[in-house]
């Protein structure tokens, strides 16, 4: 260990000094706008914490934190199973592996706002061509409905990310020890148990930074609510991030829209420091 | 040795932390370069008439070499809103900027030059200023009319053999949509309306504008004060609702502004949009010809009320910034007495921007496409409903209404519950 | 280890493959068809491959600027991160 010099602190200061400016400002400022009745132009007057008093009762709030909590527990299962699913599919013995490693990435080559546009065409109209063609009735008027639309995320969601996971699980299951593998197959481990006592535990350390990774990237999503349902029908697929926009926005309450961002990043950030505390105490040391 | 390396990494880091901060204070010093010139900064939203509106400043800038305009175009109204504010919170506040109604009005009031005097302003046609006059100031200056209605498309209405000059009042409309209705195979429609439901401006603040407004006596100022709404033609409101919703191709909820106009209507899929005059360029950008000489507007009959008004208004208000220096505040209203009532701008409003003029003094023959038209001579005759949506409270037209008549046409909620919610919701906004 | 390829599991990865496939597909079929046709025809190929769209983007977006907007913001943001963090890195690890 170093001594902490003069030279430490030096070269700490521009991640520190940026992380001041552009992270801890803005937000202790934003704490102290949520104590306020700004509109965006003035600052109003303090109003303590009425604007929290406020937020509970608020039910378009809490419909979307209540859409965004379901929308976060079943992507989050979805992409890591079928992101997990893809890393052992594409690190099998396959022709095609590293082509199809390609393909599953691609869709986060693109931007989440584009990526919704292009599915809101499929969903509406290839979706009722298709259903046309082969006659099958659910397949019409999609995002029409709360349920349609909420499917309609998940599946964005799931196609957009889970080749990104997969990419994450694929350095996990490459880095096993091949030895282990083989030592329990001729110990006559069938697939089931070889993926179950030696595969699991050595991926979770993939799983920690996989579930952060969606279940941050699921509780913030925006670009993609805005361009595939626009939160409609009746605002009833809205998540938290669009729901605090349009109430700065549109309703121009932005002290009352800062105080719902301050619960939010506080939702977020235990949900957060709970999970990576609970997927540590399960990894297993290498 | 590694004295060494540190220094050299810190020496590294120091010059290029100075760079950069170098590089920052340079980007804001280049802007202000024309020392001599008068520069005036135009933030303004309409993305439609961008490319027009630049070629017409560059024209007024040759006429006036001593003036440099700067334009910034943001759009989309969500946007635009955040967008200014964020210039005049970072202190680069525009000298010209966009109101919507009297609401922006009030938000913005301080910030706002009175243009009373102006010669533009004195060329208002009457009631174009009502919403942006507060105390006898008048603190912003129109920029065009718009209106909207029932458009429809001419073919289809003369093979169905019907008059639309008959259609006088909601009997019949329903009439001539059920005879639509009953010809849809041989005219080879999907339906007869295509109703946006997704769209919540066309329901919540168009559609209900036109039964809110005789409420308030069309006037946006008297909607803007009224502590509450009492849905007096709410029935009617209903009527014409259910007969779109009936008559129109489904699932109306996510039915959008491209389905509605581009696909359906322009591929004449549908007979009747309920849309104004600035669906002639997406028209257009399908079929022209229907687009010039296809269509026509009537109005939506308010069952037991005045039927044959057209919703007419102004769409968008300019402000000039007062906490300018005196002479950006002249020269902006010069460029807008310039933009309005001299006759190169006027030919330029009229006939590059395209815009139904909110002033007096215009050869109306100019105006070409028939949507346009319409609501020229509507609002010439008087014959208008106002727009006094703009007088809602914030959000309520879209957020509120607009979300409740989604709710209502996926049968989750039944026609007392929107209006019921939404007079409670006007009442508590009013009440803050 | 030596292990045979499995051709059922490479039939499996190509068919998911054509369905991640599927939205680029869409996207770059209708990319060459006119507005009208959008609408009339949406998933088979497009009657004429017409190269409208790419010039109205090119001329309208004005491509090349933003391009530049985009590598310069990118490029010097990745030169600072890496500089930086790896400063902060071996301060911290050190």
């Amino acid at each position: 260990m170093r001594t902490k010099d003069i030279s430490y602190w030096l070269f700490l200061a521009p991640v520190l000094i940026a992380l001041f400016l552009v992270v801890v400002v803005p937000m202790l400022l934003g704490v102290y706008y949520s104590f306020t009745s700004w509109n965006g132009i003035v600052t109003g007057d303090f109003v303590g914490l009425q604007n929290y008093i406020d937020l509970f009762k608020d039910e378009r709030f809490m419909d979307a934190l209540w859409f965004t909590t379901k929308f976060s527990i079943v992507s989050v299962i979805l992409i890591n199973v079928i992101g997990l699913s893809l890393a052992l599919l594409v690190t099998s013995y396959l022709k095609t592996s590293k082509l199809l490693r390609t393909i599953f990435f691609m869709p986060n080559l693109i931007g989440g706002l584009i990526l919704g546009f292009i599915w809101q065409f499929i969903f509406i109209k290839v979706f009722a061509s298709v259903g046309e063609m082969i006659g099958m009735e659910s397949l019409q008027g999609w995002l029409s409905t709360t349920e349609t639309g909420f499917w309609g995320l998940v599946i964005l969601m799931s196609w957009q990310m889970a080749g990104y996971i997969m990419v994450i699980y694929i350095a996990y299951l490459e880095g096993m020890p091949k030895e282990l593998l083989e030592a329990s197959e001729i110990d006559g481990a069938s697939t089931v148990q070889r993926f179950r006592f030696i595969v699991f535990p050595l991926v979770a350390p993939g799983f920690t930074v996989s579930m952060f990774l969606t279940l941050s990237n699921a509780f913030k999503l925006y670009d993609q609510n805005l361009s595939l349902t626009g939160g409609g029908p009746f605002n009833s697929t809205e998540m938290v991030a669009m729901e605090i926009f349009k109430t700065a926005f549109t309703q121009n309450d932005f002290a009352f829209a800062q105080a719902k961002a301050v619960v939010f990043f506080i939702i977020v950030a235990i949900i957060a420091l709970l999970q990576v505390y609970f997927n540590k105490r399960k990894e297993v040391e290498m | 040795m590694k004295e060494l390396k540190f220094s050299k990494g810190l020496l590294a880091s120091l010059l290029l932390t100075t760079g950069i901060l170098a590089a920052c204070g340079n980007g804001e010093g280049a802007s202000s370069s024309d020392e001599d010139k008068v520069t005036v900064d135009i933030f303004q939203f309409k993305v439609e008439f961008k490319d027009q509106f630049e070629d017409v400043v560059a024209l007024y800038e040759k006429e006036n070499p001593d003036v440099n305009i700067d334009i910034t175009t943001v759009g989309g109204g969500e946007d635009y809103g955040a967008a200014l504010r964020s210039r005049f919170a970072s202190g680069n506040e525009p000298a010209i900027f966009n109101i919507g109604g009297p609401q922006d009005v009030a938000d913005w009031k301080d910030n706002l030059t009175d243009l009373t005097d102006t010669d533009a302003a004195g060329a208002a046609l009457d009631g174009t200023l009502d919403g942006v006059t507060v105390e006898s100031e008048v603190l912003g200056l129109p920029y065009n009319q718009e209106g909207y209605g029932f458009i429809y498309n001419t073919r289809l209405f003369e093979e169905a053999g019907i008059d639309p000059a008959s259609i006088t009042d909601f009997a019949s409309l329903e009439e001539a949509v059920k005879t639509l209705d009953s010809k849809k195979d041989e005219l080879g429609l999907d339906a007869v309306f295509a109703l946006p439901g997704k769209e919540a401006w066309v329901t919540g603040l168009h559609l209900s504008n036109t039964f809110i407004a005789p409420e308030f006596d069309h006037n946006v100022l008297d909607a803007f004060d009224a502590p509450k709404v009492e849905f007096e033609y709410g029935d009617a409101f209903k009527k014409i609702l259910d007969l779109q919703n009936d008559y129109s191709a489904q699932p109306t909820v996510s039915l959008d502004y491209s389905q509605q106009v581009e696909e359906l209507f322009s591929l004449e899929r549908v007979a009747i949009i309920q849309q104004g005059n600035w669906v002639y360029g997406s028209i257009a950008g399908i079929d022209q010809e229907l687009a010039d000489s296809g269509v026509g507007l009537m109005p939506i009959p308010v069952d037991g009320y005045d039927e044959g008004g057209l919703p007419v208004g102004v769409p968008m208000y300019w402000g000039v910034n007062s906490n300018q220096d005196d002479e950006v505040v002249e020269a902006s209203k010069d460029f807008l007495n310039w933009l309005y009532t001299s006759d190169a701008g006027k030919k330029a409003v009229l006939e590059d921007f395209k815009f139904i003029p909110a002033y007096e003094g215009y050869d109306t023959t100019k105006i070409t496409d028939p949507m346009s038209k319409a609501i020229y001579e509507a609002a010439e005759s008087g014959n208008t409903i106002g727009w006094v949506f703009m007088g809602y409270p914030t959000g309520w037209g879209e957020d509120v209404l607009g979300a409740n008549i989604q709710k209502y046409l996926s049968d989750e909620a039944d026609w007392e519950e929107v209006v019921d919610s939404a007079k409670e919701a006007w009442e508590t906004e009013r009440s803050k | 280890m030596r292990k045979k390829r499995n051709y059922k599991l490479e039939i499996l990865g190509i068919f998911l493959a054509l369905i991640w496939l599927a939205p680029f597909y869409l996207m770059i079929v209708n990319s060459f068809k006119s507005k009208r046709e959008i609408f009339t025809n949406t998933i088979s190929l497009p009657e004429s491959w017409n190269l409208d769209n790419y010039i109205e983007a090119f001329q309208e977006l004005d491509f090349l600027r933003t391009l530049f907007n985009s590598l310069l913001i990118t490029i010097s943001s990745v030169v600072l991160i890496i500089i930086f963090s790896a400063m902060a890195a071996y301060a911290l690890s050190a």
